[in-house]
């Protein structure tokens, strides 16, 4: 019963019971119908004999046979009579007419009443007594005997057969017909069922499919809501809900889309400046590497490291810093073609492929680029900063395997760019050496093994002094990284690298040891020398340098001129309290102080005064040109006067040619440095060469 | 006229036999129908007279020696077959009952000889041929069923019948078995057949066949008793009981005790069947004028 469905149960609970009670109602008018047959039959025997025993009253009184055997023959004429017979008295037969089956001893037996005589599943006959009528007479006129008490004298029989083959005959036709009643009434009834219990059954079964349908993931289905009643609320209850969780299916759907793009646009773009990151760039590279692979145009991949931006960053926060390279991200941007492809690969560094673009073109671009970066002045709160890049060249050809090549090529030509003094363009030819960029990441140990090795070679600059030589010998120290098979390492890159781990302050010392050697020296031969030492800016803030240089100066105690310790106006900037500190330390110790890259920033003068310098490097911004720019010129002058007036030297670095040599002369700046003066050569040649030989 | 005679005969008797009478004894074969209405009239007639009836009794129920009566009058034939079973000598006057039936059970106790007399139901033979001329004039030719209880009487009806210029035939039926053939061939020669009483050939059980047999023939059949009209017959002349009882009256009261020989009815009814004469297609008088046609006829002669 539970395995049914539910149309199947509503078939069987209509059509069981009406089947039963039809089935029983057909048998029991069937059976009362061939019962009345029966009756019927048997009333119509017993009418038959009943009538004809008194009509062949007289036949027999009167021996009229012949009209006895009219009426039997009359009798067989009568539907379903099979024989008719008169017998007499003595149980003779007197007239016939049809086949007797009664045999001669049932037609001599005597009756009193018509009754049934016999019977068999052929036939049934009855008989009936013939008896004389009486009539009443004038009883005076009889013989005066009683004759009242006689019963009517029986004078003889009639039996008539009837054929039971026409009753069973109509039997068979009535069962028949009451079958075929039943059949047709089941039919109908089950036509009826079925349409009823369809009509149940369907939307349900509309609604189980639709949930089935729903279960297995298509929201979208609905069922037609046009029954009524129960079954109505359900449909369009259903569909209601199913338009709900479509809904919120659709809006969770597009939701997660949107986080899933938003997810997909933030893995392949930098949060920050909304331009692609590495990795896409990468992927992109990918690409182009394989198009230029299978024949396309060669292309050109630039790889920018921002100059000084490490110094906005610590100056004014990590905002100034976020905002510098936005601004730098949309002036790049503003720059290039549709098709070219800008990304930042991390930090500072941006990377800008060029498509279909190569060799002069490229460089143009870079050098273009280039300037643009150099020309930017970055303004934050009152501070404006000169910002500067670094570009390396990678040219993308068909030799190229992978994009680690590219990239190689790329960070290291960068590189040089920016040993080889900033703010410039190198171009890298492709070396198919993927170990570089192992190495750079391995500035700790090279540092820390150069140190231990000795390898750091100090070089110095010798200065001159352009207004009035007082025979005083003033040097720059500066260093440089040799390593064998490796391009030097300048001073300002190796202070870059090392500063992020921490070994600046041991350079320094370097410096500061070599300086206070040669002083000692120099004093021994009765000469002077002033050392012109750079100090990173982690020795700036580094209580332990200010302790190594009281406790070098104590101990080897050197007379005469002191050391002079330069650090740069962006370590002012940034560690200004550290700066004064240091400062103030130094000055009590008997050395001086001079400023590097003077003059870049607006704040420049105010640092005039809260370090009291002795010494300021000019930034290269303001002497670079001096040729026929008279605003550089009187910018120069104007530095020059308020220097002057302070009572603080200045020095112009990086003068290559004579003719600018006689213009800062002519200007009053007061010493100068460059190959103009003297080419940088080792320390210790100079040493020998320039102070403790000279006359 | 004949009541008038009746009179001056009544009177006298009177002259002669002056102030004489009795107590009369009824006994009747059965209680109620023709018997009361009989014993009833007879009471009627006699009432005003010296004559009184003392006890009516049924023929059953009669016992020996039950007081002193002068006259006994039975009524049908059962009741005179037990007076007379009796042996007294009291005079009888029998009624109601065919002579056959008279005749029979006089003749059974003739050992028992005693004084009695009889008003009997047959009609006169003239009487009935002169019915049967006023009834049917047309048919000459009459038949009539005999036994041996009635052969003797035959004479008599050829002889009236003659007088009215009609044939009489007849056959004559000894046993049950031989009625329909002797009706057959007596039907196939007359035209109208003459039932006279007959205990041994007209019977309650086969009245019915002669009537039938007569009509499948097409001839009437003339009964004797109202019963045969409604069973069938064309017509019947009869004697009501009534009529018997004022006779009786009269016989007692101008004979007394003195009983005359046995006589027939002297006054008779008439009764017909209309269905039957239609069916036949015979038109006949009714009842009241054939009955005055009939008077007139006896007064005329």
């Amino acid at each position: 019963m539970n395995h049914l469905t539910l149309r199947h149960r509503l078939l069987m609970l209509t059509l069981l019971p009406s089947t039963l009670i039809a089935i029983a109602l057909v048998a029991y008018f069937t059976f009362t119908g061939i019962r009345t047959l029966e009756g019927e039959l048997r009333a119509k025997g017993m009418a038959t004999v009943r009538y004809l025993a008194p009509i062949s009253e007289y036949g027999i009184i009167a021996g009229q046979f012949e009209s006895l055997h009219g009426l039997a023959h009359a009798t067989v004429q009568e539907s379903g009579v099979k024989a008719a017979v008169v017998v007499n008295q003595k149980g003779r037969t007197i007239a016939v007419s049809g086949r007797v089956s009664l045999s001669a001893e049932e037609l001599r037996r005597t009756l009193s009443e018509p009754a049934p005589v016999g019977e068999t599943d052929q036939w049934v006959a009855f008989g009936a007594p013939v008896k004389r009528s009486i009539n009443e007479t004038d009883t005076l006129f009889e013989g005066g005997r009683n004759e009242k008490a006689m019963a009517p004298e029986v004078i003889g029989h009639v039996f008539v057969e009837f054929d039971k083959t026409e009753l069973a005959g109509k039997q068979r036709q009535l069962l028949q017909r009451g079958l075929v009643i039943v059949l047709f009434g089941l039919l109908l009834l089950a036509a009826l069922a079925i349409a009823m219990a369809d009509n149940l059954a369907r939307p349900v079964m509309r609604l189980v499919k639709a949930i089935d349908g729903m279960s297995s993931g298509r929201l979208d289905v609905r069922v037609p809501a046009t029954s009524s009643g129960e079954l109505g609320i359900l449909e369009s209850g259903f569909n209601e809900m199913a338009t709900h969780i479509e809904e919120v299916h659709l809006s969770m759907q597009s939701r997660i889309e949107e986080a899933t793009a938003q997810l997909a646009f933030q893995a392949r773009h930098d949060a920050l400046t909304g331009l692609l990151n590495r990795r896409e760039f990468e992927h992109r590279l990918e690409k182009a590497l394989a198009g230029v692979q299978a024949g396309g145009d060669e292309f050109v991949v630039l790889f920018i490291d921002l100059d000084r931006f490490k110094q906005v960053n610590d100056n004014c926060g990590y905002l100034a810093g976020d905002e510098l390279l936005r601004q730098m991200a949309l002036l790049f941007q503003g720059r290039l073609r549709d098709e070219d492809t800008l990304a930042r690969l991390g930090g500072d560094e941006f990377s800008i492929m060029l498509a279909s673009c190569s060799g002069p073109r490229a460089n143009q671009v870079a050098e273009d680029i280039c300037g643009l970066a150099a020309a930017y002045r970055f303004i934050w709160q009152d501070k404006v900063f000169a910002i500067g890049a670094s570009i390396g060249i990678a040219t993308v050809n068909r030799k190229i395997r992978n994009i680690n090549e590219i990239l190689a090529a790329g960070d290291a030509a960068c590189h040089r760019a920016k040993e080889s003094g900033r703010n410039r363009v190198c171009e890298h030819a492709v070396v198919h050496n993927p170990e570089r960029r192992q190495e750079t990441s391995n500035w700790a140990s090279r540092i820390a093994n150069a140190l231990a090795e000795d390898r750091l070679l100090i070089e110095a600059l010798p200065l001159r002094a352009l207004q009035h030589a007082n025979g005083h010998h003033v040097v720059e120290l500066t260093a440089r990284l040799n390593e064998p098979g490796q391009p030097p390492v300048t001073l300002a890159a190796l202070t870059d690298a090392a500063e992020r781990y921490d070994l600046a302050p041991a350079i320094d010392q370097r410096l500061i040891d070599t300086a206070i050697a040669a002083q000692i020296r120099a004093k021994n031969h009765q000469k002077t020398l002033l050392c012109l030492i750079p100090i990173s800016r982690a020795s700036v803030g580094n209580r332990e340098t200010i302790d190594f240089i009281t406790h070098r100066l104590s101990s080897r105690n050197p007379a005469g001129h002191p050391l002079c310790f330069v650090f740069s106006e962006d370590t002012l900037t940034q560690l200004t309290s550290q700066a004064m500190e240091f400062s103030r330390q130094m000055r009590s110790l008997g050395c001086q102080i001079g400023l590097e890259d003077f003059g870049g920033g607006l704040s420049s003068f105010t640092h005039l005064r809260s370090i009291s310098p002795s010494y300021v490097k000019l930034s290269r911004s303001l002497t670079r040109d001096l040729g026929g720019n008279r605003a550089s010129t009187a910018l120069l002058r104007a530095v020059q006067e308020i220097t002057a007036d302070q009572n603080i030297h200045t020095i112009a670095d990086g003068i290559d040619d004579l003719n600018t040599l006689e213009q800062l002369r002519g200007l009053g700046i007061d010493f100068a440095e460059g190959k103009a003066v003297a080419p940088s050569e080792p320390f210790e040649v100079w040493l020998e060469g320039a102070v403790i030989r000279s006359a | 006229m004949l009541q008038l005679s009746r009179f001056a005969l009544a009177f006298l008797l009177c002259l002669a036999l002056p102030a004489w009478g009795g107590s009369i004894a009824v006994v009747i074969s059965e209680a109620g129908g023709a018997y009361s209405e009989f014993s009833s009239t007879l009471e009627e007639a006699l009432a005003g007279t010296n004559w009184a009836v003392s006890t009516t009794a049924q023929a059953e129920a009669l016992a020996h020696g039950s007081g002193h009566t002068d006259l006994v009058v039975t009524v049908g034939s059962e009741a005179l077959r037990k007076t007379l079973s009796k042996g007294e000598s009291t005079p009888v006057i029998a009624t109601l009952l065919p002579r056959q039936s008279y005749e029979k059970i006089v003749a059974e106790f003739r050992r028992h000889p005693g004084r009695h007399t009889a008003v009997y139901l047959d009609q006169p033979a003239a009487r009935q041929a002169a019915f049967l001329s006023h009834l049917l004039p047309a048919q000459k030719k009459v038949g009539m069923l005999l036994s041996s209880e009635t052969k003797a009487a035959a004479s008599h009806y050829r002889l009236a019948f003659g007088n009215a210029g009609v044939k009489l035939d007849s056959e004559e039926v000894d046993a049950e078995a031989a009625l329909l053939p002797a009706l057959n061939a007596l039907l196939g020669r007359v035209n109208v057949l003459i039932a006279i009483p007959d205990s041994t050939i007209y019977r309650r059980n086969n009245i019915k066949a002669i009537l039938i047999t007569a009509f499948r023939y097409q001839r009437p059949v003339i009964g004797y008793s109202p019963s045969f009209v409604n069973a069938g017959a064309l017509a019947a002349l009869h004697t009501t009981p009534a009529q018997i009882a004022r006779q009786t009256a009269d016989m007692i009261l101008s004979h007394g005790t003195s009983l005359p020989a046995p006589t027939g009815p002297n006054q008779f009814a008439i009764a017909i069947n209309s269905n039957v004469a239609e069916s036949l297609n015979l038109s006949v008088p009714d009842e009241a004028t054939l009955r005055r046609a009939m008077l007139a006829n006896k007064e005329a002669r």
